[in-house]
């Protein structure tokens, strides 16, 4: 039950963090272990923090406070065996399963001869509706009574019969799962008794049976009354577990009522009385075996039937950072009993410092963090100026948006060997930064880079690192970023993405000068390179700017060979008009893009169908490609998902002044448009036009779209169909839009 | 800034065990099970199932199909079983006469989906009634929808990922570019990224999500 609790809550938290419906395209904390760490929990729990962060779930902050309380003594402290794995659910595999099994086959056809079903009926599947731990059990139990030499096939078709009634009592309470209280569950057949003459083996058997069925079907008096007789009975073959299962079923009837509605008091006297009777279990050496069965129900059972004293109790016991956290499972226990604790919130921050700690981080882990976040910050540093205390100290540097000089001064003098160190330089680069000192920025994220980092701490200091850039070849060096959830997986997972701070900056803080420079960066990927390129390439055909387009197609030919007769065509071109016409149309034939992407594909032919105007939406300030959304329209964003500033890596009246001209353009669908429309106009036998009155009727469907996108779409329609009507695009054009 | 309050009668997605907001008291939909879908694995693990719902409380089981980003399966094809088993399961406990099939399919499985989507409506008892959650930019592309043997059909307006932008514009503004499916039938939408009210008054049906799970403020 405990594992079953244990597992269960990881789940919903895992759930919870996962998101739900509509997920589709980038998540960005996909950059940071947002809400679990990505480091090994071992690793974790003794001291290797990484970059704390408010997402955390409570267990891994519990884990973290512990930590930065102790210091570094953490590493030799109880409790780092396995515990944090058994608290977070990991060890159960955050509750997943493969697939239920069938039923045995052997079981199965006796069934289906007795109830004189066909095989595959789906009633047969009701032997394996019970827990998979109870259906092993049962096969185990068929087994050993199939081979004794008294099994006749009379007795084992009765076992069979009476274990498919218990399986269809889970079955009906599985399906009654959303009933409320005042609505009865179907009648069912309860197994039959064997008649008295049986032997005793076999009454035996069907004794357990009859109580199991009787549990399964919430008749708690008359399971708990049978398993107590098994338990009672020297010889019986479940006698070790009569005991336990009856203190089960006892536990079940009492957790079954809304707990709320009874009064504490009475509830706890209940559980007493409860906790009585599994003393009495655990008193009893010759059920050895249930000992651990036991203690983990009735912990399970104090978290059912009185949470608000057990959480009481856990949190005084996790007060202590000395002590093992993960005895009797208490931090596992705790989180879950803090997840549906809102009541009772302001008293646990108020009577628990480390309660306080965890909820004073967790207030900015919301998306709209914009309005909560300064409430914990200040809260945070009320806290540090108190206590001093480590963990205060922390938690006001992770939550400010500026530090006083003491507050700096104390981070600073944080020794590199205590657990919160890499956190606290972190946010020191962070508020140095803010702070308008860039050198010293610079200097704390260069040392700790030096360091072996997980995929998303080195992010993170790359990240301040990138924002403090001195030039574009410094800025491109810590351009890229590991995909934090591809790493858990794919340890050696690279830096190959861009976060939203690169972003900025490719696509609003460079002149088209600089992104020739930084596509000239050997060290960057290929690909990413040529992407580069191919948005300088771009960019000047609608900037007219011929020279600096001859470089970057020259780069780009490089890089990618196959543009080669694209860019050469370019290099002969005479007149801006036709430089840009064969620029956008080379764009389409190799999916270039005059915005990059957080991930660089190879630059490669597109097939001629699938090509669409799609290389910008808007160069608008704070626009992506894709996003139309002006920067200044945004929601502020929670603390998951700010970012540093892109750096500022000079040219900036170059780069205002080329941007403040692109901003003015259509869509990349209009300008191809408007451009193809003109092109027809002056070269009616260019043999590439149909193709591309194709290419402009499809950019019309979707996407980014200008306002005049259907006339531009009826337009390019009707010409192709007048001009080019038995052309092999007119016939793939069936509609404009 | 826009209203985050879900109209009356609106229906909450129900994730994890939480209080169930006093608007979907009368009706909830519940994440009943959920199947991942990585690589030749299948996994699947059981969903929210509150312990105690609002007496008289009708419940959507939802079964989410979650397809893993970095190891997607070649096919839907050997999720079938399980995929049929959940929504049988669901079939048998749902007490709205409703069950939802939700499954943020890839471009690449679309001929997979609808034919999973059949063969669910196929196995159903007559009686139940199929809601599928459709990705938003699917209202956008016929092929997804067209003829889908649904009985309600649920767009998602929320996480729209990279076509956030414009299909935000086009659910707000130019909803007759949407499948007709889309525009007035049912909807998704997120307490954290509203629309306008008179958006969410075009539909006979809202489904609301929340990213805290209906534990905290938006």
């Amino acid at each position: 039950m405990k594992r079953a609790l244990l597992t269960f809550a990881a789940a919903l938290a895992w759930v919870a963090d996962a998101g739900a419906s509509g997920g589709y395209g980038p998540d960005y904390t996909m950059f940071k272990a947002w809400s679990a760490p990505d480091i090994p929990l071992e690793r974790f729990q003794a001291g290797e923090l990484g970059v704390l962060q408010p997402g955390m779930q409570r267990v891994y902050l519990y884990t973290a406070w512990r930590a930065i309380a102790l210091g570094p003594g953490v590493a030799s402290s109880p409790g780092l065996a396995g515990g944090l794995a058994r608290a977070d659910g990991s060890a159960f595999g955050h509750g997943w399963t493969d697939v239920g099994k069938e039923p045995d086959p052997a079981l199965a056809a006796r069934l289906a001869t007795l109830l004189h079903l066909p095989a595959g009926d789906p009633a047969l599947r009701q032997l394996g509706a019970c827990a998979p731990a109870s259906t092993d059990h049962a096969l185990g139990v068929f087994r050993s009574a199939s081979a004794r030499a008294d099994a006749t096939p009379a007795r084992l078709d009765a076992w069979v019969l009476a274990q498919y009634r218990v399986g269809e009592a889970c079955q009906a309470a599985d399906d009654w799962r959303y009933r409320s209280g005042s609505e009865k569950p179907p009648a069912l057949t309860a197994p039959a008794p064997l008649a008295a003459g049986e032997p005793a083996y076999w009454r035996q058997l069907n004794d357990y049976q009859r109580a199991a069925w009787a549990f399964q079907s919430a008749h708690y008096a008359d399971s708990t009354a049978l398993f107590e007789r098994i338990g009672a009975t020297p010889g019986h073959p479940m006698r070790e577990l009569g005991a336990y299962l009856a203190l089960r079923s006892e536990v079940r009837n009492a957790v079954a009522a809304d707990v709320k509605k009874v009064d504490p008091a009475r509830r706890e006297q209940q559980a007493r009385a409860l906790e009585q009777r599994g003393g009495a279990i655990l008193n009893d050496a010759s059920l050895a075996k249930v000992h651990e069965p036991t203690r983990a129900l009735l912990r399970a059972m104090r978290a059912g039937l009185t949470p608000e004293t057990r959480l009481r109790e856990l949190s005084g016991y996790l007060d202590n950072p000395a002590a093992d956290p993960h005895a009797l499972d208490r931090l596992g226990d705790w989180s879950i009993l803090m997840g549906s604790a809102e009541a009772q919130m302001p008293d646990l921050q108020a009577g628990h410092d480390f309660i306080d700690w965890i909820e004073t981080l967790r207030g900015c882990r919301g998306r709209a963090a914009a309005m909560a976040c300064p409430v914990a910050a200040a809260h945070a540093r009320e806290r540090w100026q108190q206590t001093r205390s480590h963990p205060w100290l922390v938690a006001a540097l992770m939550l400010a948006e500026s530090a006083p000089p003491a507050l700096l001064e104390a981070g600073l003098a944080l020794k590199p060997d205590d657990p919160a160190y890499v956190t606290v330089r972190y946010h020191l680069a962070r508020l140095l930064r803010l702070g308008g000192q860039p050198d010293q920025a610079r200097a704390i994220a260069d040392a700790l880079l030096q360091r072996k980092l997980s995929p998303g701490t080195r992010n993170l200091f790359r990240e301040e690192r990138f924002a403090v850039a001195t030039s574009v070849r410094d800025a491109g060096m810590y351009l890229l970023r590991t995909n934090v959830e591809h790493a858990r997986m794919v340890p050696e997972a690279g830096e190959d993405m861009i976060n939203d701070d690169g972003l900025d900056w490719l696509n609003g803080g460079l002149p088209v000068t600089d992104l020739i420079d930084l596509a000239g960066l050997v060290s960057l990927p290929q690909a990413l390179r040529a992407r580069i390129a191919g948005a300088a390439w771009i960019r000047t055909v609608l900037l007219d700017k011929p020279e600096q387009g001859r470089q970057a197609g020259a780069l780009l030919a490089q890089l990618v060979p196959s543009t080669a007769g694209a860019v050469a065509r370019h290099g002969r071109a005479t007149t801006a008009v036709e430089r840009r016409h064969i620029v956008l149309a080379a764009a389409l034939r190799f999916g270039l893009a005059a915005q990059i992407g957080m991930s660089a594909e190879p630059v490669a032919p597109v097939a001629p169908g699938d090509a669409t105007a799609s290389g910008w939406c808007s160069f608008r300030p704070g626009s992506r490609l894709g996003d139309v959304v002006p920067v200044g329209e945004r929601e502020a964003p929670g603390f998951g998902w700010r970012f540093p500033a892109m750096p500022d890596t000079g040219h900036a009246p170059l780069r205002q002044q080329e941007l403040a001209r692109l901003a003015s353009l259509k869509t990349a669908t209009g300008a191809l448009g408007d451009d193809v429309i003109a092109w027809a106009a002056r070269h009616p036998a260019d043999p590439e036009l149909p193709w591309l009155l194709y290419v402009v009727v499809q950019s019309t469907r979707g996407g980014c779209r200008d306002p005049d996108a259907a006339t531009l779409s009826r337009k390019a329609y009707t010409l192709l169909h007048k001009r080019y009507a038995g052309s092999e695009w007119a016939a793939r054009t069936p509609y404009y839009y | 800034m826009l209203p985050v309050a879900p109209p009356p009668e609106a229906i909450a997605w129900l994730w994890k065990e939480a209080p169930i907001p006093a608007w979907s008291r009368g009706m909830v939909a519940v994440v009943d099970r959920h199947v991942w879908l990585a690589g030749d694995k299948i996994l699947v693990r059981p969903g929210a199932r509150p312990r105690r719902l609002p007496e008289g409380a009708a419940v959507i089981p939802v079964v989410h199909v979650e397809i893993d980003p970095l190891r997607p399966p070649a096919g839907l094809g050997r999720a079938q079983a399980v995929v049929l088993d959940a929504m049988q399961a669901a079939a048998r406990a749902t007490t709205s006469g409703w069950v939802q099939f939700d499954l943020e399919a890839r471009p690449s499985q679309r001929a997979d989906y609808r034919a999973l989507v059949q063969r669910i409506r196929a196995s159903l008892p007559p009686q139940v009634k199929l809601s599928v959650t459709a990705l938003a930019w699917w209202c956008r592309s016929p092929a997804w929808l067209d003829g889908l043997p649904a009985d309600e059909v649920v767009p998602m307006f929320f996480r729209m990922g990279r076509d956030n932008a414009p299909l935000r514009a086009i659910v707000a503004q130019r909803p007759a570019m949407l499948h007709p499916l889309c525009r007035s039938g049912s909807a998704g939408f997120s307490r954290q990224e509203p629309f306008a009210p008179e958006v969410a008054a075009r539909y006979r049906r809202t489904y609301w999500f929340d990213e805290t799970g209906w534990k905290g403020p938006p």
